[in-house]
Protein backbone atom coordinates (compact mmCIF):
# COMPACT_ATOMS: atom_id res chain seq x y z
CA UNK A 1 0.00 0.00 0.00
CA UNK A 2 2.85 2.37 0.80
CA UNK A 3 4.25 1.89 -2.66
CA UNK A 4 1.31 3.82 -4.05
CA UNK A 5 2.59 7.21 -2.95
CA UNK A 6 3.65 8.58 -6.30
CA UNK A 7 3.44 12.27 -5.59
CA UNK A 8 6.97 13.52 -5.22
CA UNK A 9 8.68 10.40 -6.41
CA UNK A 10 11.63 10.57 -8.70
CA UNK A 11 11.23 8.71 -12.00
CA UNK A 12 14.58 7.96 -13.61
CA UNK A 13 14.76 8.59 -17.34
CA UNK A 14 16.98 10.25 -19.94
CA UNK A 15 15.29 13.46 -21.00
CA UNK A 16 16.11 17.15 -21.49
CA UNK A 17 13.89 17.85 -18.51
CA UNK A 18 15.87 15.54 -16.26
CA UNK A 19 19.08 17.27 -17.30
CA UNK A 20 17.82 20.78 -16.63
CA UNK A 21 19.44 22.60 -13.70
CA UNK A 22 17.30 21.96 -10.60
CA UNK A 23 17.42 25.66 -9.70
CA UNK A 24 15.96 26.56 -13.06
CA UNK A 25 13.30 23.89 -12.72
CA UNK A 26 12.35 25.15 -9.29
CA UNK A 27 12.09 28.76 -10.47
CA UNK A 28 10.12 27.71 -13.53
CA UNK A 29 7.70 25.69 -11.44
CA UNK A 30 7.04 28.66 -9.16
CA UNK A 31 6.69 30.81 -12.27
CA UNK A 32 4.29 28.33 -13.80
CA UNK A 33 2.08 28.48 -10.70
CA UNK A 34 1.93 32.27 -10.98
CA UNK A 35 1.15 32.06 -14.71
CA UNK A 36 -1.62 29.53 -14.10
CA UNK A 37 -3.31 31.98 -11.76
CA UNK A 38 -2.69 34.87 -14.12
CA UNK A 39 -4.35 33.03 -16.99
CA UNK A 40 -7.83 34.45 -16.73
CA UNK A 41 -9.12 33.71 -20.22
CA UNK A 42 -9.65 30.51 -22.12
CA UNK A 43 -6.99 31.15 -24.74
CA UNK A 44 -4.26 31.65 -22.17
CA UNK A 45 -5.33 28.59 -20.18
CA UNK A 46 -5.24 26.51 -23.35
CA UNK A 47 -1.79 27.89 -24.09
CA UNK A 48 -0.53 26.75 -20.67
CA UNK A 49 -2.19 23.35 -21.08
CA UNK A 50 -0.61 22.82 -24.49
CA UNK A 51 2.83 23.75 -23.23
CA UNK A 52 2.54 21.54 -20.15
CA UNK A 53 1.46 18.60 -22.30
CA UNK A 54 4.40 19.13 -24.64
CA UNK A 55 6.82 19.31 -21.71
CA UNK A 56 5.34 16.16 -20.19
CA UNK A 57 5.85 14.31 -23.46
CA UNK A 58 9.40 15.64 -23.57
CA UNK A 59 10.11 14.31 -20.07
CA UNK A 60 9.59 10.66 -21.14
CA UNK A 61 7.45 10.02 -18.10
CA UNK A 62 4.55 7.65 -18.79
CA UNK A 63 1.33 9.65 -19.06
CA UNK A 64 -0.38 7.11 -16.81
CA UNK A 65 2.05 8.01 -14.03
CA UNK A 66 1.54 11.76 -14.33
CA UNK A 67 -2.21 11.33 -14.30
CA UNK A 68 -1.89 9.19 -11.19
CA UNK A 69 -0.62 12.22 -9.28
CA UNK A 70 -4.08 13.76 -9.74
CA UNK A 71 -5.79 10.99 -7.82
CA UNK A 72 -5.17 12.30 -4.27
CA UNK A 73 -6.64 15.74 -5.14
CA UNK A 74 -9.67 14.40 -6.97
CA UNK A 75 -12.10 15.12 -4.09
CA UNK A 76 -10.82 18.71 -3.85
CA UNK A 77 -11.12 19.04 -7.59
CA UNK A 78 -14.74 17.93 -7.65
CA UNK A 79 -15.69 20.04 -4.62
CA UNK A 80 -14.20 23.20 -6.15
CA UNK A 81 -15.90 22.56 -9.45
CA UNK A 82 -19.32 21.95 -7.86
CA UNK A 83 -19.12 25.02 -5.62
CA UNK A 84 -18.13 27.22 -8.54
CA UNK A 85 -20.84 25.70 -10.68
CA UNK A 86 -23.55 27.02 -8.36
CA UNK A 87 -21.98 30.15 -6.92
CA UNK A 88 -20.37 31.79 -9.91
CA UNK A 89 -22.89 33.79 -11.88
CA UNK A 90 -22.99 35.65 -15.16
CA UNK A 91 -24.15 34.74 -18.61
CA UNK A 92 -27.43 33.02 -19.29
CA UNK A 93 -29.28 30.61 -17.07
CA UNK A 94 -28.84 27.04 -18.23
CA UNK A 95 -30.66 25.17 -15.52
CA UNK A 96 -32.71 26.13 -12.50
CA UNK A 97 -33.74 23.64 -9.86
CA UNK A 98 -35.39 25.08 -6.77
CA UNK A 99 -32.97 27.75 -5.47
CA UNK A 100 -29.97 26.45 -7.36
CA UNK A 101 -29.13 28.11 -10.64
CA UNK A 102 -26.53 27.02 -13.12
CA UNK A 103 -25.43 29.71 -15.52
CA UNK A 104 -23.10 29.64 -18.48
CA UNK A 105 -20.76 31.76 -16.37
CA UNK A 106 -20.88 29.17 -13.62
CA UNK A 107 -20.11 26.38 -16.06
CA UNK A 108 -17.13 28.22 -17.42
CA UNK A 109 -15.74 29.21 -14.02
CA UNK A 110 -16.13 25.64 -12.74
CA UNK A 111 -14.28 24.32 -15.81
CA UNK A 112 -11.52 26.94 -15.44
CA UNK A 113 -11.00 26.16 -11.77
CA UNK A 114 -10.85 22.41 -12.32
CA UNK A 115 -8.39 22.85 -15.19
CA UNK A 116 -6.26 25.20 -13.09
CA UNK A 117 -5.99 22.73 -10.24
CA UNK A 118 -5.08 19.93 -12.67
CA UNK A 119 -2.39 22.10 -14.25
CA UNK A 120 -0.97 23.04 -10.84
CA UNK A 121 -0.65 19.44 -9.75
CA UNK A 122 0.70 18.20 -13.09
CA UNK A 123 3.22 21.02 -13.25
CA UNK A 124 4.57 20.53 -9.77
CA UNK A 125 4.65 16.74 -9.96
CA UNK A 126 6.63 17.09 -13.18
CA UNK A 127 9.29 18.82 -11.09
CA UNK A 128 9.46 16.03 -8.53
CA UNK A 129 9.32 13.29 -11.14
CA UNK A 130 12.32 14.68 -13.00
CA UNK A 131 14.42 15.92 -10.09
CA UNK A 132 15.96 13.83 -7.31
CA UNK A 133 15.10 15.06 -3.81
CA UNK A 134 18.77 15.76 -3.17
CA UNK A 135 19.01 18.00 -6.22
CA UNK A 136 15.82 19.71 -5.17
CA UNK A 137 17.01 20.62 -1.68
CA UNK A 138 20.35 21.59 -3.13
CA UNK A 139 18.60 23.99 -5.47
CA UNK A 140 16.44 25.31 -2.66
CA UNK A 141 19.46 25.97 -0.51
CA UNK A 142 21.15 27.91 -3.31
CA UNK A 143 18.08 29.92 -4.18
CA UNK A 144 17.38 30.80 -0.55
CA UNK A 145 20.99 31.61 0.29
CA UNK A 146 20.41 35.40 0.05
CA UNK A 147 18.25 34.96 3.16
CA UNK A 148 21.42 34.29 5.12
CA UNK A 149 21.68 38.06 5.28
CA UNK A 150 18.65 38.11 7.58
CA UNK A 151 20.30 35.39 9.71
CA UNK A 152 18.13 32.55 8.48
CA UNK A 153 20.11 29.30 8.76
CA UNK A 154 19.40 28.16 5.22
CA UNK A 155 21.98 25.37 5.31
CA UNK A 156 20.51 23.71 8.39
CA UNK A 157 17.01 23.92 6.95
CA UNK A 158 18.17 22.34 3.71
CA UNK A 159 20.12 19.67 5.59
CA UNK A 160 17.06 18.79 7.66
CA UNK A 161 15.00 18.54 4.52
CA UNK A 162 17.60 16.39 2.80
CA UNK A 163 17.75 14.04 5.78
CA UNK A 164 13.97 13.86 6.04
CA UNK A 165 13.67 13.08 2.32
CA UNK A 166 16.54 10.61 2.47
CA UNK A 167 14.84 8.67 5.25
CA UNK A 168 11.36 8.48 3.75
CA UNK A 169 12.19 5.36 1.68
CA UNK A 170 14.08 3.89 4.63
CA UNK A 171 11.09 4.38 6.90
CA UNK A 172 8.74 2.98 4.29
CA UNK A 173 10.94 -0.08 3.96
CA UNK A 174 11.13 -0.39 7.73
CA UNK A 175 7.33 -0.10 8.01
CA UNK A 176 6.90 -2.85 5.45
CA UNK A 177 9.34 -5.09 7.28
CA UNK A 178 7.75 -4.58 10.68
CA UNK A 179 4.27 -5.01 9.21
CA UNK A 180 5.33 -8.28 7.59
CA UNK A 181 6.93 -9.45 10.85
CA UNK A 182 3.76 -8.75 12.83
CA UNK A 183 1.64 -10.36 10.12
CA UNK A 184 3.86 -13.42 10.48
CA UNK A 185 2.61 -13.52 14.07
CA UNK A 186 -0.96 -13.33 12.85
CA UNK A 187 -1.55 -9.58 13.20
CA UNK A 188 -4.81 -8.81 11.42
CA UNK A 189 -4.76 -5.35 9.83
CA UNK A 190 -7.51 -5.74 7.30
CA UNK A 191 -10.65 -6.62 9.21
CA UNK A 192 -12.68 -5.39 12.15
CA UNK A 193 -14.10 -2.05 13.22
CA UNK A 194 -12.22 1.23 12.81
CA UNK A 195 -11.17 1.16 16.46
CA UNK A 196 -9.85 -2.38 16.10
CA UNK A 197 -7.87 -1.42 13.02
CA UNK A 198 -6.34 1.60 14.72
CA UNK A 199 -5.39 -0.57 17.69
CA UNK A 200 -3.89 -3.12 15.32
CA UNK A 201 -1.40 -0.43 14.25
CA UNK A 202 0.20 -0.23 17.71
CA UNK A 203 2.48 -3.26 17.17
CA UNK A 204 3.75 -1.52 14.05
CA UNK A 205 4.00 2.09 15.22
CA UNK A 206 5.90 1.42 18.43
CA UNK A 207 8.81 -0.49 16.85
CA UNK A 208 8.83 2.07 14.03
CA UNK A 209 9.13 5.04 16.41
CA UNK A 210 11.83 3.33 18.43
CA UNK A 211 13.84 2.56 15.34
CA UNK A 212 13.41 6.12 14.00
CA UNK A 213 14.84 7.56 17.21
CA UNK A 214 17.66 5.03 17.16
CA UNK A 215 18.48 5.95 13.58
CA UNK A 216 18.41 9.67 14.36
CA UNK A 217 20.83 9.23 17.23
CA UNK A 218 23.14 7.05 15.15
CA UNK A 219 23.10 9.49 12.25
CA UNK A 220 23.89 12.42 14.55
CA UNK A 221 26.84 10.47 15.99
CA UNK A 222 28.07 9.52 12.54
CA UNK A 223 27.87 13.13 11.34
CA UNK A 224 29.75 14.39 14.38
CA UNK A 225 32.39 11.71 13.96
CA UNK A 226 33.01 13.12 10.51
CA UNK A 227 33.33 16.63 11.97
CA UNK A 228 30.09 18.01 10.58
CA UNK A 229 29.64 21.48 12.01
CA UNK A 230 27.07 23.15 9.80
CA UNK A 231 27.34 24.93 6.51
CA UNK A 232 30.24 27.26 7.12
CA UNK A 233 33.12 26.70 4.71
CA UNK A 234 31.49 23.56 3.35
CA UNK A 235 32.12 22.80 -0.32
CA UNK A 236 30.11 20.56 -2.60
CA UNK A 237 30.85 17.40 -4.47
CA UNK A 238 28.37 18.25 -7.19
CA UNK A 239 28.57 21.85 -8.43
CA UNK A 240 25.52 23.22 -10.16
CA UNK A 241 26.33 24.96 -13.43
CA UNK A 242 23.93 26.62 -15.82
CA UNK A 243 24.02 25.28 -19.39
CA UNK A 244 22.61 26.72 -22.66
CA UNK A 245 19.53 24.52 -22.33
CA UNK A 246 18.72 26.24 -19.03
CA UNK A 247 18.73 29.57 -20.83
CA UNK A 248 16.53 28.14 -23.55
CA UNK A 249 14.05 26.89 -20.98
CA UNK A 250 13.90 30.31 -19.32
CA UNK A 251 13.34 32.04 -22.67
CA UNK A 252 10.58 29.58 -23.58
CA UNK A 253 8.92 30.21 -20.27
CA UNK A 254 9.12 33.99 -20.72
CA UNK A 255 7.43 33.61 -24.12
CA UNK A 256 4.64 31.61 -22.47
CA UNK A 257 4.19 34.22 -19.75
CA UNK A 258 4.10 37.00 -22.36
CA UNK A 259 1.59 35.00 -24.41
CA UNK A 260 -0.65 34.57 -21.40
CA UNK A 261 -0.52 38.27 -20.48
CA UNK A 262 -1.19 39.33 -24.07
CA UNK A 263 -4.08 36.89 -24.42
CA UNK A 264 -5.55 38.19 -21.17
CA UNK A 265 -5.31 41.73 -22.51
CA UNK A 266 -6.36 41.35 -26.14
CA UNK A 267 -8.41 38.17 -26.39
CA UNK A 268 -10.76 38.31 -23.43
CA UNK A 269 -13.93 36.40 -23.92
CA UNK A 270 -12.94 35.00 -27.30
CA UNK A 271 -14.04 31.49 -26.52
CA UNK A 272 -16.68 32.71 -24.13
CA UNK A 273 -18.23 34.70 -26.95
CA UNK A 274 -18.21 31.66 -29.20
CA UNK A 275 -19.60 29.51 -26.44
CA UNK A 276 -22.41 31.97 -25.69
CA UNK A 277 -23.33 32.36 -29.35
CA UNK A 278 -23.48 28.60 -29.93
CA UNK A 279 -25.70 28.04 -26.91
CA UNK B 1 2.99 -32.34 11.07
CA UNK B 2 2.72 -31.56 7.41
CA UNK B 3 5.27 -31.36 4.65
CA UNK B 4 5.94 -28.05 2.96
CA UNK B 5 6.28 -28.16 -0.79
CA UNK B 6 7.16 -25.42 -3.23
CA UNK B 7 6.54 -25.71 -6.97
CA UNK B 8 7.96 -23.39 -9.60
CA UNK B 9 7.89 -20.42 -7.24
CA UNK B 10 8.75 -16.98 -8.64
CA UNK B 11 8.57 -13.48 -7.22
CA UNK B 12 9.13 -10.06 -8.81
CA UNK B 13 9.56 -6.81 -6.87
CA UNK B 14 8.08 -3.65 -8.37
CA UNK B 15 6.55 -5.40 -11.37
CA UNK B 16 5.80 -2.89 -14.13
CA UNK B 17 8.06 -0.14 -12.73
CA UNK B 18 11.57 0.83 -13.82
CA UNK B 19 12.80 -0.81 -10.59
CA UNK B 20 11.48 -4.25 -11.55
CA UNK B 21 13.56 -7.05 -10.04
CA UNK B 22 13.05 -10.81 -10.17
CA UNK B 23 14.13 -11.95 -6.72
CA UNK B 24 13.05 -15.61 -6.87
CA UNK B 25 12.63 -17.55 -10.07
CA UNK B 26 11.27 -21.03 -10.63
CA UNK B 27 12.22 -22.58 -7.30
CA UNK B 28 10.95 -26.04 -6.33
CA UNK B 29 11.73 -28.16 -3.26
CA UNK B 30 10.10 -30.14 -0.47
CA UNK B 31 10.67 -29.90 3.27
CA UNK B 32 9.65 -33.17 4.90
CA UNK B 33 8.02 -33.16 8.33
CA UNK B 34 10.61 -32.98 11.10
CA UNK B 35 13.53 -32.16 8.82
CA UNK B 36 16.19 -29.51 9.55
CA UNK B 37 17.18 -27.69 6.37
CA UNK B 38 19.78 -24.97 5.93
CA UNK B 39 19.51 -22.30 3.23
CA UNK B 40 22.66 -20.61 1.97
CA UNK B 41 23.25 -18.05 -0.74
CA UNK B 42 25.12 -14.85 -1.46
CA UNK B 43 23.62 -11.51 -0.31
CA UNK B 44 20.79 -10.62 -2.68
CA UNK B 45 20.31 -14.18 -3.89
CA UNK B 46 16.67 -14.09 -2.80
CA UNK B 47 16.80 -15.97 0.50
CA UNK B 48 14.70 -13.50 2.50
CA UNK B 49 12.19 -13.17 -0.31
CA UNK B 50 11.83 -16.95 -0.54
CA UNK B 51 11.37 -17.19 3.23
CA UNK B 52 8.55 -14.60 3.10
CA UNK B 53 6.82 -16.49 0.30
CA UNK B 54 6.57 -19.65 2.42
CA UNK B 55 4.10 -18.34 5.05
CA UNK B 56 2.23 -16.33 2.42
CA UNK B 57 3.54 -12.90 3.42
CA UNK B 58 4.34 -12.23 -0.22
CA UNK B 59 2.17 -13.43 -3.03
CA UNK B 60 4.08 -15.43 -5.67
CA UNK B 61 4.08 -14.16 -9.25
CA UNK B 62 4.05 -17.78 -10.36
CA UNK B 63 4.10 -21.18 -8.71
CA UNK B 64 2.52 -22.63 -5.60
CA UNK B 65 3.27 -23.13 -1.92
CA UNK B 66 1.68 -26.31 -0.59
CA UNK B 67 1.35 -27.12 3.11
CA UNK B 68 0.26 -30.70 3.62
CA UNK B 69 -0.82 -30.72 -0.01
CA UNK B 70 -3.07 -27.63 0.29
CA UNK B 71 -2.30 -24.54 -1.78
CA UNK B 72 -2.02 -21.74 0.79
CA UNK B 73 -3.33 -19.19 -1.72
CA UNK B 74 -6.36 -21.30 -2.70
CA UNK B 75 -8.49 -19.01 -0.53
CA UNK B 76 -7.00 -15.56 -0.14
CA UNK B 77 -8.88 -14.87 3.11
CA UNK B 78 -7.53 -17.99 4.78
CA UNK B 79 -3.82 -17.29 4.22
CA UNK B 80 -3.56 -15.88 7.73
CA UNK B 81 -4.34 -19.30 9.20
CA UNK B 82 -1.28 -20.78 7.48
CA UNK B 83 0.96 -18.21 9.14
CA UNK B 84 0.33 -19.89 12.49
CA UNK B 85 1.44 -23.21 11.00
CA UNK B 86 4.46 -21.88 9.08
CA UNK B 87 6.18 -19.58 11.58
CA UNK B 88 8.68 -17.08 10.20
CA UNK B 89 11.31 -15.36 12.33
CA UNK B 90 12.58 -12.35 10.36
CA UNK B 91 16.19 -11.23 10.29
CA UNK B 92 16.92 -9.03 13.34
CA UNK B 93 13.55 -9.94 14.90
CA UNK B 94 14.38 -7.91 18.02
CA UNK B 95 13.22 -4.79 16.15
CA UNK B 96 9.65 -6.03 16.12
CA UNK B 97 9.22 -6.15 19.94
CA UNK B 98 6.51 -3.73 21.04
CA UNK B 99 4.48 -4.78 24.06
CA UNK B 100 4.73 -3.69 27.69
CA UNK B 101 6.18 -6.92 29.00
CA UNK B 102 8.16 -9.74 27.44
CA UNK B 103 5.36 -12.10 28.43
CA UNK B 104 2.73 -10.10 26.55
CA UNK B 105 4.99 -9.73 23.52
CA UNK B 106 5.63 -13.46 23.27
CA UNK B 107 1.88 -14.00 23.71
CA UNK B 108 0.99 -11.75 20.76
CA UNK B 109 0.95 -14.61 18.23
CA UNK B 110 -1.01 -17.06 20.41
CA UNK B 111 -3.55 -14.30 21.25
CA UNK B 112 -4.00 -13.64 17.55
CA UNK B 113 -4.72 -17.36 17.15
CA UNK B 114 -7.69 -16.81 19.45
CA UNK B 115 -6.44 -19.22 22.13
CA UNK B 116 -7.75 -19.19 25.71
CA UNK B 117 -5.72 -17.12 28.19
CA UNK B 118 -4.43 -20.15 30.12
CA UNK B 119 -3.29 -21.78 26.90
CA UNK B 120 -1.54 -18.55 25.86
CA UNK B 121 0.23 -18.37 29.23
CA UNK B 122 1.30 -22.02 29.00
CA UNK B 123 2.68 -21.55 25.48
CA UNK B 124 4.58 -18.41 26.50
CA UNK B 125 6.27 -20.37 29.31
CA UNK B 126 7.13 -23.28 27.01
CA UNK B 127 8.55 -20.99 24.32
CA UNK B 128 10.57 -19.01 26.87
CA UNK B 129 11.99 -22.29 28.16
CA UNK B 130 13.01 -23.44 24.66
CA UNK B 131 14.95 -20.23 24.00
CA UNK B 132 16.33 -20.19 27.53
CA UNK B 133 14.77 -16.97 28.79
CA UNK B 134 14.56 -16.99 32.61
CA UNK B 135 11.04 -16.65 34.11
CA UNK B 136 11.85 -13.43 35.94
CA UNK B 137 12.55 -11.65 32.65
CA UNK B 138 9.00 -12.29 31.45
CA UNK B 139 7.67 -9.42 33.56
CA UNK B 140 10.29 -6.94 32.27
CA UNK B 141 9.83 -4.53 29.41
CA UNK B 142 11.32 -6.06 26.24
CA UNK B 143 13.29 -2.84 25.78
CA UNK B 144 15.22 -3.44 29.02
CA UNK B 145 16.69 -6.75 27.83
CA UNK B 146 20.19 -7.20 26.46
CA UNK B 147 20.67 -7.63 22.70
CA UNK B 148 20.92 -11.42 22.89
CA UNK B 149 17.92 -11.67 25.22
CA UNK B 150 15.84 -9.49 22.90
CA UNK B 151 16.66 -11.79 20.00
CA UNK B 152 15.62 -14.82 22.03
CA UNK B 153 12.41 -13.15 23.22
CA UNK B 154 11.51 -12.29 19.61
CA UNK B 155 12.17 -15.86 18.47
CA UNK B 156 10.04 -17.12 21.36
CA UNK B 157 7.23 -14.93 19.98
CA UNK B 158 7.11 -17.15 16.90
CA UNK B 159 7.80 -20.43 18.74
CA UNK B 160 4.80 -19.73 21.00
CA UNK B 161 2.51 -20.25 18.01
CA UNK B 162 4.01 -23.77 17.89
CA UNK B 163 4.31 -23.82 14.09
CA UNK B 164 4.70 -27.10 12.23
CA UNK B 165 7.37 -25.52 10.06
CA UNK B 166 9.71 -23.04 11.74
CA UNK B 167 11.59 -20.67 9.45
CA UNK B 168 14.42 -18.47 10.66
CA UNK B 169 16.02 -15.83 8.43
CA UNK B 170 19.65 -15.42 9.50
CA UNK B 171 18.88 -16.04 13.17
CA UNK B 172 22.54 -15.82 14.18
CA UNK B 173 23.38 -12.59 12.31
CA UNK B 174 25.31 -10.16 14.48
CA UNK B 175 25.70 -12.53 17.44
CA UNK B 176 28.94 -13.58 19.13
CA UNK B 177 29.99 -17.27 18.92
CA UNK B 178 28.32 -18.09 22.26
CA UNK B 179 25.08 -16.41 21.18
CA UNK B 180 25.21 -18.27 17.87
CA UNK B 181 25.67 -21.56 19.68
CA UNK B 182 22.62 -20.84 21.86
CA UNK B 183 20.44 -20.20 18.81
CA UNK B 184 21.62 -23.38 17.08
CA UNK B 185 20.93 -25.43 20.23
CA UNK B 186 17.49 -23.86 20.31
CA UNK B 187 16.79 -24.89 16.72
CA UNK B 188 17.71 -28.46 17.54
CA UNK B 189 15.70 -28.41 20.79
CA UNK B 190 12.53 -27.14 19.12
CA UNK B 191 12.89 -29.70 16.35
CA UNK B 192 13.42 -32.55 18.83
CA UNK B 193 10.67 -31.56 21.26
CA UNK B 194 7.91 -30.83 18.77
CA UNK B 195 8.90 -32.79 15.68
CA UNK B 196 8.49 -29.62 13.60
CA UNK B 197 10.52 -29.04 10.46
CA UNK B 198 13.03 -26.19 10.67
CA UNK B 199 14.31 -24.15 7.76
CA UNK B 200 17.03 -21.66 8.55
CA UNK B 201 19.04 -19.19 6.51
CA UNK B 202 22.66 -18.67 7.43
CA UNK B 203 25.77 -17.01 6.10
CA UNK B 204 27.96 -19.24 8.22
CA UNK B 205 28.75 -22.48 6.42
CA UNK B 206 30.02 -23.98 9.67
CA UNK B 207 26.60 -23.48 11.32
CA UNK B 208 24.78 -25.05 8.40
CA UNK B 209 27.18 -27.99 8.37
CA UNK B 210 26.72 -28.53 12.09
CA UNK B 211 22.91 -28.41 12.23
CA UNK B 212 21.30 -29.05 8.84
CA UNK B 213 20.38 -32.47 7.48
CA UNK B 214 19.92 -30.96 4.06
CA UNK B 215 21.13 -27.77 2.37
CA UNK B 216 19.48 -25.56 -0.25
CA UNK B 217 21.80 -23.28 -2.21
CA UNK B 218 20.30 -20.18 -3.81
CA UNK B 219 22.07 -18.24 -6.52
CA UNK B 220 20.54 -15.22 -8.25
CA UNK B 221 17.02 -16.26 -7.27
CA UNK B 222 17.42 -19.84 -8.50
CA UNK B 223 17.93 -23.06 -6.58
CA UNK B 224 21.49 -23.91 -7.64
CA UNK B 225 22.08 -27.02 -5.52
CA UNK B 226 20.37 -29.11 -2.88
CA UNK B 227 21.25 -32.18 -0.89
CA UNK B 228 22.90 -33.40 2.32
CA UNK B 229 25.75 -31.15 3.57
CA UNK B 230 28.40 -33.74 2.67
CA UNK B 231 27.22 -33.75 -0.94
CA UNK B 232 26.76 -30.00 -1.29
CA UNK B 233 30.04 -29.06 0.36
CA UNK B 234 31.88 -31.52 -1.87
CA UNK B 235 30.86 -29.43 -4.89
CA UNK B 236 33.34 -26.68 -4.31
CA UNK B 237 33.25 -25.47 -7.92
CA UNK B 238 29.47 -24.97 -7.96
CA UNK B 239 29.61 -23.21 -4.60
CA UNK B 240 32.29 -20.86 -5.88
CA UNK B 241 30.07 -20.11 -8.88
CA UNK B 242 27.33 -19.10 -6.43
CA UNK B 243 29.88 -16.85 -4.63
CA UNK B 244 29.92 -19.20 -1.63
CA UNK B 245 32.61 -21.06 0.20
CA UNK B 246 32.95 -24.43 1.90
CA UNK B 247 33.20 -24.54 5.72
CA UNK B 248 36.55 -23.42 7.18
CA UNK B 249 37.22 -26.94 8.51
CA UNK B 250 36.94 -28.40 5.02
CA UNK B 251 39.33 -25.73 3.74
CA UNK B 252 41.88 -26.50 6.47
CA UNK B 253 41.81 -30.21 5.64
CA UNK B 254 42.17 -29.45 1.92
CA UNK B 255 45.14 -27.20 2.70
CA UNK B 256 46.74 -30.00 4.73
CA UNK B 257 46.41 -32.33 1.75
CA UNK B 258 48.12 -29.81 -0.48
CA UNK B 259 50.89 -29.33 2.10
CA UNK B 260 51.95 -32.93 1.77
CA UNK B 261 49.50 -34.97 3.82
CA UNK B 262 47.86 -37.08 1.13
CA UNK B 263 46.29 -39.32 3.79
CA UNK B 264 43.78 -36.56 4.79
CA UNK B 265 40.26 -37.71 4.05
CA UNK B 266 37.91 -35.49 2.08
CA UNK B 267 34.23 -34.79 2.58
CA UNK B 268 34.54 -33.75 6.22
CA UNK B 269 32.79 -30.52 7.07
CA UNK B 270 32.10 -30.18 10.80
CA UNK B 271 34.40 -29.15 13.62
CA UNK B 272 34.16 -32.53 15.33
CA UNK B 273 35.07 -34.43 12.17
CA UNK B 274 37.99 -32.12 11.44
CA UNK B 275 39.34 -32.45 14.97
CA UNK B 276 39.04 -36.24 14.84
CA UNK B 277 40.78 -36.36 11.47
CA UNK B 278 43.70 -34.22 12.60
CA UNK B 279 44.05 -36.28 15.79
CA UNK B 280 44.09 -39.45 13.70
CA UNK B 281 46.78 -38.02 11.44
CA UNK B 282 48.77 -36.91 14.44
CA UNK B 283 48.58 -40.32 16.10
CA UNK B 284 49.57 -42.08 12.88
CA UNK B 285 52.31 -39.54 12.30
CA UNK B 286 53.81 -40.33 15.70
CA UNK B 287 54.01 -43.99 14.74
CA UNK B 288 55.31 -43.16 11.28
CA UNK B 289 57.84 -40.55 10.28
CA UNK B 290 55.91 -37.73 8.53
CA UNK B 291 55.09 -35.44 11.51
N1 LIG C 1 11.28 -4.70 -0.77
C1 LIG C 1 12.02 -4.83 -1.88
N2 LIG C 1 11.79 -4.06 -2.97
C2 LIG C 1 12.52 -4.20 -4.09
N3 LIG C 1 13.51 -5.07 -4.24
C3 LIG C 1 13.82 -5.87 -3.21
C4 LIG C 1 13.09 -5.80 -1.97
N4 LIG C 1 13.61 -6.71 -1.12
C5 LIG C 1 14.60 -7.32 -1.79
N5 LIG C 1 14.73 -6.83 -3.04
C6 LIG C 1 15.70 -7.28 -4.06
O1 LIG C 1 15.48 -8.65 -4.31
C7 LIG C 1 16.70 -9.36 -4.36
C8 LIG C 1 16.70 -10.46 -3.32
O2 LIG C 1 16.70 -9.88 -2.04
P1 LIG C 1 16.63 -10.74 -0.71
O3 LIG C 1 15.54 -11.72 -0.82
O4 LIG C 1 16.57 -9.79 0.44
O5 LIG C 1 18.04 -11.49 -0.73
P2 LIG C 1 18.90 -12.11 0.45
O6 LIG C 1 18.04 -12.27 1.65
O7 LIG C 1 19.39 -13.41 -0.11
O8 LIG C 1 20.05 -11.18 0.71
C9 LIG C 1 17.80 -8.33 -4.16
O9 LIG C 1 18.32 -8.01 -5.41
C10 LIG C 1 17.11 -7.16 -3.53
O10 LIG C 1 17.72 -5.98 -3.95
MG1 LIG D 1 18.22 -11.56 3.61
Amino acid sequence: MLNDITFGQYYPAESPLHRLDPRVKLVLTVGLIVVIFLARVAVSLLLVTALLLAVTLLSRIPLRLTLKSLKPVLPLLILTAVINLFYASGGRVVLQVWKLTITTGGLLTAGYMALRICLLILGSSLLTYTTTPTDLTDALERLLSPLKAVRLDVHSLAMMMTIALRFIPTLIEETEKITAAQKARGADLESGSLLRRVRALIPILIPLLISAFRRAAELADAMECRCYHGGEGRTRLKQLRLAPRDGAALVLFCLLAAGVVLANRFLPGLLYGLFARLW
Amino acid sequence: MAELRVEGLSFVYGAGTPYEKTAVSDVSFTIAAGEIVGVIGHTGSGKSTLMQLLPGLLRPAAGRVLLGGEDIWANEKAVRQYRFRVGLVFQYPEYQLFDETVERDIGFGPRNMGLALEEVAARVRRAAAVVGLPERLLRHSPFDLSGGEKRRAAIAGVLAMEPEVLILDEPTAGLDPAGRQTILEMIRAYNRQTGAAVLFVSHTMEDVAAVAERVLVLSAGRLALQGPPAEVFAKEEELRAASLDVPAYTRILAALRRQGFPAVRQGLYTLEEAVAEIQRLYAEGKGGATC
